[in-house]
Formats: C-alpha cells, sequence, structure tokens
C-alpha cells in the first residue's frame, strides 16, 4: 500500500520537475487574449481582412495596438467583446450587403451558344466571353454560390443568384469570383440599388434581354438628391453616399429594374403628438402629407412611399411606420 | 541481423497500426496533410521510443522488486503523459504552425494505445532493453509509414468526385482498410 | 525517323485539301480589320472614318516593343473604327472596315525590290516588325521579338516549321510545295539576322511530296529532316527535343537552349517583307472540313470576311462547329460575323458526327493523358485541381509548362475537357496574382 503511494508519488514528482524545468526552457510567449479573441472572430477564414485567415488576424489585432478592426463579418456583441479584452475601442466597418445586380435570368435573356463545360462561371466566360447574348449580364452557373463562406447566397429556381440578407457579412469573396463583376457591396444603411450593369444602348440590348437598364435616364431625373447617374452607354448608377433612400427611382422606372433590398413601410401621424409644425408636408418628396397649421397633419397612404424622412425631421417624434 | 528483423517485423509484418489496429485516432485525424503527418510520426517516433525506455526501466527496476505490477498500467500511462507534454512545449516552440496543425491530436497521443501498446507489448514479450527500444523505435516508424502513405493517398483522392454518402470518414475508413489489406501481403517475411 | 515522348496519333482527315493547289481569294468589297491580330500589347489606330489608304498602308501603330501594326489589305477608303467579334476572345474588338475602292493601288512606293543579304541586321528587324509580320502557325507571336533574344541567350540552332501537325490543315504544305523560294529565302534572311550558317527545315513524313521538292530546291546549309507523324510534331518544344534531343527547362523558352523556331509561312512573309516591303496582309489558309461544300486552300487578305470565304467554298453542309485553325488547338466560334486574321491558318468547318460532344464524367485515373502528355505533366490532377478550381496547387503541379495541345482530351475516356479545366486554372492564377 505505502509503497504503491510512494512509487506513484514519486513518478509523478519526478515528471512535474522536469515538465516544470522544460516549461520554463522552453516557454513561448503568446499573448492569452489572442486565443479570446480568435473565439470572437467568426471562424470562416474568408480572408476579407486581409490576412490569411482568422488566427493570423487575432494575432495581429493583439499585438498591434495600432491595427484596425478590419473583418467585416464581426457583429455588435462580437465586436464588443474584442474591444473589452483588448482594451481598447474599436470601430467596425459599416456593414456592408452583396446585391447581385441583374436581373436577366434565362427566360428573359439569349443565349449566343450552346455551353458544354465545367459548371463555372469563370470558366465559361472564358469560352468566347462566355454564352449569354449580353457580355454583362449573369452566366448562372453558380459560382459566387460555390465560394461564399457563409453560405449567403443561393441560386434561386429563376436561374438568378440570391443573397439571403441575414447571413451576408460583406465579405467580398462573390465580388471577386464574378467574372462579370455584377456583385456589389453596398452599405446596409442603402436600400436601393440598379439590377444591370450593360453597356449596350438600348437597341443594342433588345434582341439579348428583356429586363435590362434601357438608359431612359428617367430616374436621373425625378431623384431629388442628384444621386443618379446614367447615360447611353451606362446603366443607371446610384451613388449610396447620396441615396436617401426616398424609393422615387423605384416608382419611376418604366423597366423595374430598381431594386430594394427592403420595401419600406408606409407612415402615419399620431394625432396626439402632432403640433401642426409642417415641417413634414415640406420634407415629403411624394407630397403625401397634407394639413392645417398647428391642426394635426394626415398622411395619403395612397401617395406614401415609405422613405422615412419626414419620421427624420420631425421635432415632436410624431410620425411612425405602420406595423402591417 | 536479428535487430533489422525486429524493426521489419514492427514496422512491417505487424504493423501497429494496419495489422494491430493501434492508434487509429491520429492515424484517421492527422492524415489529411502530408506535412502534418510527417510531424505527427516525429512526434509519435520520440515518444513511443523514449517511452518504452523509461517504462522498461521502471518496470524492471521499480514495479518487479517492489511487486506491484498491477500498477503498470498507470505508472506507464503517467510517464507517457508527462513525455506528451514534454513533445507538446518542445513542438510549440519549434513549430507553432505545426503545433496549430496537429491542434488537438498532439495531447491525445497520451491515449495512443500505440504508445502504450508498445510499452505493455515489450513486457509481454519480454525483450531486454535495448530490444525494447529498437521494437518501440521499429514500432513508431511502422506507424509513421502507415501515416504519410495515408496521408498521400488521402491528399489524392480528396479530388476525385466521390458519392456523396461516403465523402470525409467513410471513404477514408474504406481506403484504410484495403491499405491495411495490402500491408497483409508482408505476412510470413519474417518468421 | 526522331521524335519525342508522348503525344498522340488522331486520323489526319487531310485529303480533303491537301492536294488542292492554292487558289487565288477575289477581292471582296470590304474588309474588317482586326487592331489586336498578335500576343503583346496593344496597337492604336491611327486612321479615321472617311481617310484614304493605299494597299499596304499602315492602319495601327504599335504601342510597346512587343507589338506590331496592321495594314490596309487593299486600296479604299476606311468607313469606320467598328467594333467585331475577335475569334480568339469571343468578345467585341475594335476593328478599322474598309471599303475597297477596286483600284488595289500600293502605298507609296511598294513594292520595293531590295536584296535583303545586303541589308544590316538592324535594318532586317526594321522591315520584319514595320511589316506586322507574326508567327502564322496560330500564335501570332511578333516575330521580330522573337528574333530578338536578350544578350545572355546564345541561338546555335534555327528550325523552321514545317510540320503542321494539326488534323485537317494543309496551307504549310502547300505552300512548301508551291512557293519553295519564299520559304527558303526567308529561311537565310532569318538565319543572317540570328548570325548562323546553317538551319533546318522539318517537315513530317506525311508529307513526302514536300520533303522530296525541300530537300531538292534547298541549299546546302539548309537542312530538310523527316519526323515522325505524331501530334503535336509541330509544338516547338516537341521540335526542338526530336531535332536536338534538348528539353526546355520547365517555365522556360526555347532561347534557353539556345534554339528559335518559325513556321514556315513566317519565313515567306518574312521574305517579302525584306526583299519586297510588303507588310502581312495576307496568308495561305486551308477552308476544310467535311461541313463545308468544297474544301479549298486559298490565298485570302486578312480582315476578309467569313461568310464570303465559306460562299466561295461551296457554302455549308451541315455544321455543328465553325473553327479557327486546327480541331485540336483552334478556337470554336459562335458567329459567321467574324473576319480572317493573320494568324487563321484554316477555317474548319465539322458536322456534328465530326465532333464529340458529349458531357464528361468524373476521372476514373486511367492514366492515358499521363501517356499522351509531350510535356510529362499529370493532366488528370490539373482537371481534378481544375473542378475545384485549385490553382496554387496546380502551379506546383507544373500548369504553367501546359501547351494547351489537346492530347490529354483527345484520349480521355470520360470526356474530360482537360484543356478547358487548365485554361480555367491559369485565368484563376493570373487573377490572383494581380490581385497581389
Amino acid at each position: 500500500m505505502i509503497s504503491s503511494i510512494l512509487l506513484l508519488g514519486g513518478i509523478g514528482f519526478l515528471a512535474a520537475l522536469v515538465l516544470g524545468i522544460s516549461a520554463v526552457t522552453f516557454a513561448v510567449k503568446m499573448d492569452p487574449r489572442e486565443q479570446e479573441v480568435l473565439d470572437q472572430l467568426p471562424g470562416a477564414n474568408c480572408g476579407a481582412c486581409g490576412y490569411a485567415g482568422c488566427a493570423a488576424f487575432a494575432h495581429e489585432i493583439t499585438v498591434n495596438p495600432e491595427a484596425e478592426m478590419a473583418c467585416p463579418a464581426v457583429n455588435e456583441k462580437a465586436l464588443e467583446a474584442i474591444s473589452a479584452v483588448l482594451g481598447r475601442s474599436l470601430g467596425g466597418s459599416a456593414p456592408l450587403i452583396a446585391c447581385i445586380r441583374c436581373k436577366g435570368a434565362p427566360a428573359e435573356t439569349t443565349n449566343r451558344y450552346g455551353y458544354i463545360g465545367p459548371k463555372d462561371c469563370r470558366a465559361a466566360q472564358i469560352v468566347a466571353g462566355g454564352p449569354k447574348g449580353c457580355q454583362y449580364g449573369c452566366l448562372g452557373l453558380g459560382t459566387c454560390e460555390e465560394v461564399c463562406p457563409f453560405e449567403a447566397i443561393i441560386m434561386g429556381e429563376d436561374g438568378l443568384p440570391r443573397v439571403i440578407e441575414s447571413l451576408c457579412t460583406g465579405c467580398g469573396k462573390c465580388v471577386s469570383a464574378c467574372p462579370r463583376g455584377i456583385i456589389q457591396l453596398i452599405p446596409r444603411t442603402g436600400n436601393y440599388w440598379v439590377g444591370c450593369v450593360s453597356k449596350d444602348t438600348a437597341k443594342e440590348m433588345k434582341p439579348l434581354c428583356k429586363v435590362g437598364c434601357i438608359k431612359c435616364g428617367i430616374c436621373g431625373d425625378v431623384c431629388p438628391f442628384d444621386a443618379i447617374t446614367v447615360s447611353k452607354t451606362a446603366s443607371a448608377e446610384i451613388d449610396q453616399d447620396k441615396c436617401q433612400r426616398c424609393g422615387l427611382c423605384v416608382s419611376a422606372c418604366p423597366t423595374g429594374v430598381i431594386s430594394a433590398l427592403s420595401v419600406p413601410r408606409k407612415v402615419h401621424i399620431i394625432a396626439e403628438k402632432c403640433k401642426g409644425c409642417s415641417i413634414c408636408e415640406q420634407v415629403c418628396p411624394a407630397e403625401a402629407i397634407s394639413g392645417k397649421v398647428k391642426e394635426p397633419y394626415l398622411v395619403n397612404e395612397g401617395k406614401c412611399i415609405g422613405c422615412g424622412l419626414c419620421i427624420e425631421k420631425c421635432p415632436s417624434d410624431a410620425i411612425e411606420r405602420i406595423i402591417s | 541481423m536479428y535487430y533489422i528483423l525486429l524493426i521489419v517485423g514492427a514496422a512491417l509484418v505487424n504493423n501497429f497500426v494496419l495489422a494491430r489496429f493501434l492508434g487509429i485516432c491520429p492515424f484517421m485525424g492527422v492524415s489529411k496533410s502530408i506535412d502534418t503527418a510527417v510531424g505527427m510520426s516525429m512526434a509519435v517516433i520520440f515518444v513511443m521510443t523514449l517511452a518504452s525506455f523509461v517504462t522498461w526501466l521502471i518496470n524492471f527496476y521499480l514495479l518487479v522488486p517492489f511487486d506491484l505490477q498491477y500498477l503498470q498500467t498507470i505508472a506507464f500511462i503517467l510517464v507517457i503523459a508527462a513525455l506528451v507534454q514534454l513533445v507538446e512545449m518542445i513542438i510549440q516552440r519549434v513549430s507553432p504552425p505545426l503545433y496549430q496543425a496537429l491542434g488537438i491530436y498532439l495531447p491525445l497521443i497520451t491515449t495512443n494505445c500505440a504508445v502504450l501498446g508498445v510499452a505493455i507489448l515489450n513486457i509481454q514479450l519480454g525483450y531486454n532493453l535495448l530490444d525494447a527500444c529498437i521494437f518501440a523505435a521499429g514500432a513508431a516508424l511502422g506507424f509513421g509509414l502507415a501515416l504519410v502513405i495515408f496521408a498521400g493517398m488521402r491528399e489524392d483522392f480528396e479530388l476525385n468526385t466521390i458519392p456523396e454518402a461516403f465523402r470525409g470518414t467513410p471513404i477514408a475508413l474504406v481506403t484504410a482498410g484495403i491499405l491495411s489489406l495490402a500491408f497483409m501481403g508482408f505476412s510470413g517475411l519474417v518468421k | 525517323m526522331k521524335t519525342f515522348k508522348g503525344g498522340i496519333h488522331p486520323p489526319e482527315e487531310k485529303q480533303l485539301v491537301k492536294d488542292n493547289p492554292i487558289v487565288d481569294f477575289p477581292l471582296s468589297s470590304r474588309y474588317h480589320v482586326l487592331v489586336q491580330q498578335h500576343l503583346g500589347a496593344p496597337a492604336k489606330p491611327v486612321v479615321k472614318a472617311g481617310d484614304e489608304v493605299k494597299k499596304g498602308q499602315v492602319l495601327s501603330e504599335p504601342l510597346g516593343f512587343v507589338s506590331v501594326p496592321v495594314h490596309a489589305p487593299t486600296s479604299g477608303r476606311v468607313r469606320e473604327i467598328g467594333r467585331i467579334v475577335h475569334p480568339v476572345t469571343g468578345l467585341l474588338a475594335p476593328c478599322i472596315v474598309i471599303d475597297a475602292d477596286g483600284r488595289e493601288e500600293w502605298a507609296h512606293g511598294l513594292p520595293l525590290e531590295r536584296d535583303p543579304f545586303a541589308m544590316s541586321r538592324e535594318e532586317l528587324m526594321d522591315a520584319i516588325k514595320a511589316a506586322g509580320v507574326v508567327g502564322m502557325g496560330g500564335a501570332t507571336f511578333p516575330t521580330h521579338v522573337k528574333l530578338s533574344p536578350p544578350k545572355d541567350k546564345t541561338i546555335d540552332t534555327f528550325i523552321v516549321n514545317g510540320a503542321e501537325c494539326e488534323p485537317y490543315l494543309s496551307s504549310d504544305h502547300r505552300l512548301m510545295l508551291e512557293q519553295p523560294e519564299r520559304v527558303l529565302k526567308g529561311t537565310g534572311v532569318i538565319m543572317k539576322v540570328l548570325g548562323l550558317d546553317r538551319a533546318t527545315i522539318a517537315i513530317e513524313a506525311n508529307k513526302p511530296d514536300a520533303l522530296r521538292l525541300m530537300r531538292e530546291k534547298a541549299p546546302a546549309e539548309i537542312r530538310v529532316e523527316a519526323l515522325k507523324v505524331k501530334y503535336p510534331q509541330g509544338a516547338e518544344k516537341q521540335l526542338i527535343n526530336a531535332l536536338t534531343g534538348r528539353e526546355v527547362p520547365s517555365g522556360g523558352l526555347p532561347m534557353d537552349v539556345g534554339a528559335v523556331v518559325q513556321n514556315a509561312g513566317t519565313c515567306a512573309a518574312v521574305w517579302d517583307a525584306c526583299a519586297r516591303g510588303i507588310p502581312l496582309i495576307e496568308r495561305i489558309t486551308s477552308v476544310t472540313g467535311r461541313g463545308i461544300m468544297q474544301p479549298k486552300n486559298i490565298r485570302v487578305r486578312v480582315g476578309t470576311p467569313l461568310r464570303e470565304v465559306i460562299d466561295f467554298c461551296g457554302g455549308l453542309n451541315s455544321v455543328a462547329k465553325i473553327i479557327f485553325g486546327g480541331p485540336m488547338m483552334g478556337i470554336a466560334q459562335f458567329t459567321q460575323d467574324i473576319a480572317i486574321m493573320k494568324g487563321t491558318s484554316g477555317v474548319l468547318v465539322l458536322r456534328e458526327e465530326d465532333t464529340n460532344i458529349t458531357a464528361y464524367s468524373a476521372c476514373i485515373s486511367c492514366g492515358r493523358c499521363v501517356e499522351a502528355c509531350p510535356m510529362g505533366l499529370i493532366p488528370s490532377v490539373l482537371s481534378k485541381l481544375g473542378e475545384k478550381g485549385m490553382h496554387q496547387k496546380a502551379v506546383e503541379n507544373n500548369l504553367l509548362d501546359c501547351v494547351e495541345c489537346g492530347s490529354c482530351t483527345y484520349v480521355c475516356p470520360a470526356n474530360r475537357p482537360i484543356v478547358h479545366f487548365v485554361k480555367h486554372l491559369k485565368a484563376l492564377s493570373r487573377a490572383a496574382g494581380a490581385k497581389k
């Protein structure tokens, strides 16, 4: 009994001695915070931060006090946790979301030739510039779906890719994978984008695609904030910095090529709070609000486009979105 | 000559992984790439040989004289655990990428039945100290050989179009089985 | 008979045109001269709509060393600087559209009467560049660049490529049979440029008449050698290996082993450029395949519309593919609204039964492609890496040494488009390199 205890104890003690000495000799200086930071990162190793994976970025941001938060895929909670661990506040970059700038599903477009080969848009593009008649539109072979590390893009039944808003982190892998460059990252605070990047004139585009931008220019004309540029050989482009998300371009567009992340909800004025100051009537781009000064104003739901400018400007907090 | 046969026997004829089916855990877990397989093999060779040396000494100079053979398993595991811990520290210092790549499988060498198996087999087969160490070295070499061969195969067939149901571990297990069959060709090589 | 390792033996199918003498293609009313008809830096148009141009007049200026001009194939007026589908990329590319006036007036001073053997090396190189001579085997690499290797590379071997290993094509064959002097004299000029006193003309053994005639006409310093019939004997690295036993190192060029290879048609163009100052505005093209009613070898001008060429050759039979070049390395076209280029060695019209349009399946690791590959690569691994887009691993597996000859694709029992995978991987690799 005693001997067994002594024996095992003795071996254990010797082992501990050896290990203790080695721990000192072979000590590796590693910041324990690095592991905590790594735990907060998404772990998808998408490379959007510019480093070779989450571990490399965790190392950089821990050891380098000047390093900025470059990961687009961290959420608010993770950002707070990392800031707490490192003892400095890290501002995340404005979250971005991918949008697919093409509505040319196979049903609406023509092909130049029958493509036989690997089901990869990049591989198809090198065969005579791709099978699609339109040189700018989506080839529909699903490479964007394939490369997304967060499974946030899926190919729809109509043959076009669709972004799942809740999963997209704006890492940009799809943007570089698309050989036609039709995927664009817009701020999540933005809402509208033009679903076409074609540089063909309306005449050249007609036999190729039924739903592209015809470059009529109406959107550019109606935009009250000068946020849209369009020419005869360039599809409409929305400047997301200038866009106030009023949505007038969407209603004005004759082909419906401008798309929205979310359909804006209409507003209604809370009569008890309204002071009748008339600011909402003045800012409304759709002329949907009317009323008499000093009396509660009224929103014409039919005309309201849900842009929300009135909510921003109301000094009495008297306007809210309608919950349908 | 006897020692060569001992090594060939341990490494090929009675390969610890493919014939004795010991140490399957790191065999499946670390064989995804040849580089990590080689790193793991080095670690195991070191641990196996040194562990065999120390455990043989403990058995014949501590356990047997004091009639404590029943403590064999615990004592051996204690020694192996300490050695693995030592190897871990060394690798973490010498090659951090390898340390990251091996991940959890490094400490799992402790529970690797191949290491304990060699230590116990040395006693059971009645080898003297020199034989025990050479046997352990041969066993470790065989382990490394199986691991690297399997890693090479896995790297290659990962590119193939494998039916959905077989992707990942299933096809690896099937391949391991066929590799095992192949090594049966060595039986009878050494009497 | 000398040969190289690997390679395949596809059916030659040259009987359709090899005995057809070269026919002059009549003057067209409109030419579409692409501005980019060479590998390298683009060229800039120097004419505009409404300009009168003479035959052989410069239409575009090269930008940089690895660039060549294009010239007017006939006299007339520039209709516009338009766009036309480029046969190599399939995308719209700038082209100079010329309405012919029918007078065929040469540009000022042309054609000249010069003795190239009295000209200096620099004068010859200037003449070659000014004439827009490019590799006429199809690669269209600017000839003056190939003939100016860097000072540290000593050249001791010059090989004229008369192999014409692609099935169906016979343009070089007919050129050697009907105009051997142009080829031989051009060879002499290039020997002078390279400072060599001997050269070899390589001809595959399936052209015994050309071998006989060239041997008869060649001067002592030009050796004519017969090579075993095997595809791709006409690829430069394989030519060098078969004739000299030297192997161009991985990632290297022929100049690294002291060799320069030029197509027979290029040699003839070099002679015209140096002796008569005539720019590269026409070439010999084999219009062949069972999809065309009357296969012919035509002397056709650059910029000639394809539709006219097809009409001239009796129109289409039943057609599944129209290929510019040969069946192994040529580029399939999706429209007939294209024009002949400097590098168009053949227009191949294939019926469905002449092609193999099959969906591909998984690689079975049979190894046929490994046997066939003339560069000693493992095409099956490259194809699997291509399916996964793993371009870094592919580069480690010598992706960049693939000459895209198509031997592997030809033998694959699973119908895998291996060359397509290779091109895909190379494009991914370039994009990744550009991003850095």
